[in-house]
């Protein structure tokens, strides 16, 4: 059964064309303010891939910064709307 | 035999010239695709493969017609004109333009082309709906699509702020593209469960991703998911030629006829 860890960083690996470098995310990797792919543009785009990929509806009170500052955040924000479903 | 290059056409509209891409094959076999592409930069990012798709499917005997929507790509008119009513009529003049000539028609149509592949389908009776990464939701298309503009805006917008403005009628510009309060509307009531319904050809959904959506299983009969990234959302030229492999493999190949 693949992790929600796992499944996010293919999202984030696919989203940001990491090739590679998507097998290094851990929980404590950086996003936003950290790597430069992880634009505004591309918060949007995995947004989007995160509600499509997991089913999942994300509103504007549900985006904060603090939810894209890490792999292990972003994890944890989908944990937690999964859990509301 | 020579290979056939696409060509680039001008189709009559009902509000002005559609621009679109033929793929012509050199032995008639009386079977045509029409490709319906996807909304604003998805379709700047799906551009290749489709394309690809389009050859690899003439490859096999069916002719292909790939459309830019009224207020799209090449095609006349402007954002302001882009509505889903006026998208419909294009698809209806681009099936009258392929059934010369061609006995069995189907239609391919990518993210919210999709949708409106299968109300074409349904509209003219085709053979084959094709479906790639349907958007399920247009209301959600629409929030993605809103956000896109929230987030890269200094101003603070909100999705909802941004929604209430295109209900009071204002056109919203996102990203290089824009969208009108006709076309949000629509967009806003659009459902896979909706046009699926209507649609009484075989219907043929493929899901790029580990997992396709609930829905896809509920609904449909051929369900194909593939291994790939999303690439109509992805800057760099995408390919995923297993999606490719995996649709032309729907029409048998055919084989020219002896003189």
């Amino acid at each position: 059964m693949t992790t929600t860890l796992e499944r996010v960083r293919t999202l984030l690996g696919d989203v940001l064309a990491l090739g590679e470098r998507a097998q290094l995310l851990t929980p404590e990797t950086g996003l936003l303010g950290s790597i430069p792919e992880m634009d505004s543009m591309a918060v949007a785009t995995v947004v989007a891939q995160l509600e499509d990929r997991f089913g999942l509806v994300l509103d504007d009170s549900d985006l904060t910064e603090e939810a894209f500052l890490t792999v292990g955040a972003l994890v944890r924000l989908v944990d937690a709307k999964m859990a509301e479903t | 035999m020579g290979r056939m290059h696409p060509q680039p056409l001008l189709i009559d509209g009902t509000a002005g010239h559609l621009f679109a891409v033929s793929y012509a094959v050199p032995a008639p076999s009386g079977r045509a695709l029409l490709i319906l592409p996807p909304f604003g930069e998805e379709m700047n990012r799906s551009r290749r493969m489709l394309a690809l798709l389009a050859r690899a499917v003439a490859a096999r005997g069916v002719a292909v017609l790939m459309l830019d929507l009224f207020g799209t790509g090449d095609s006349g008119g402007g954002w302001e004109q882009a509505s889903w009513r006026q998208w419909r009529e294009d698809a209806d003049r681009a099936v009258a333009w392929l059934s010369r000539g061609h006995h069995s028609l189907s239609v391919l149509g990518l993210r919210t082309g999709a949708l409106l592949a299968l109300e074409t389908a349904a509209a003219h009776d085709l053979d084959r709906a094709v479906l790639w990464q349907p958007v399920t939701a247009g209301a959600t298309f629409l929030t993605q699509t809103l956000r896109i503009r929230a987030t890269t805006s200094a101003q603070g917008e909100t999705v909802a702020a941004l929604r209430a403005r295109l209900r009071a009628g204002e056109t919203l510009e996102v990203g290089g593209y824009a969208i009108n309060p006709a076309l949000a509307d629509a967009l806003e009531e659009l459902t896979i469960e909706a046009a699926v319904a209507r649609c009484r050809c075989p219907i043929h959904w493929f899901h790029l991703g580990d997992e396709a959506p609930a829905v896809a299983t509920t609904l449909c009969e051929h369900l194909e998911v593939l291994a790939g990234p999303p690439f109509w959302s992805i800057e760099e030229t995408t390919l995923i030629p297993d999606l490719i492999e995996a649709t032309a493999a729907l029409w048998p190949a055919t084989t020219p006829e002896a003189p």
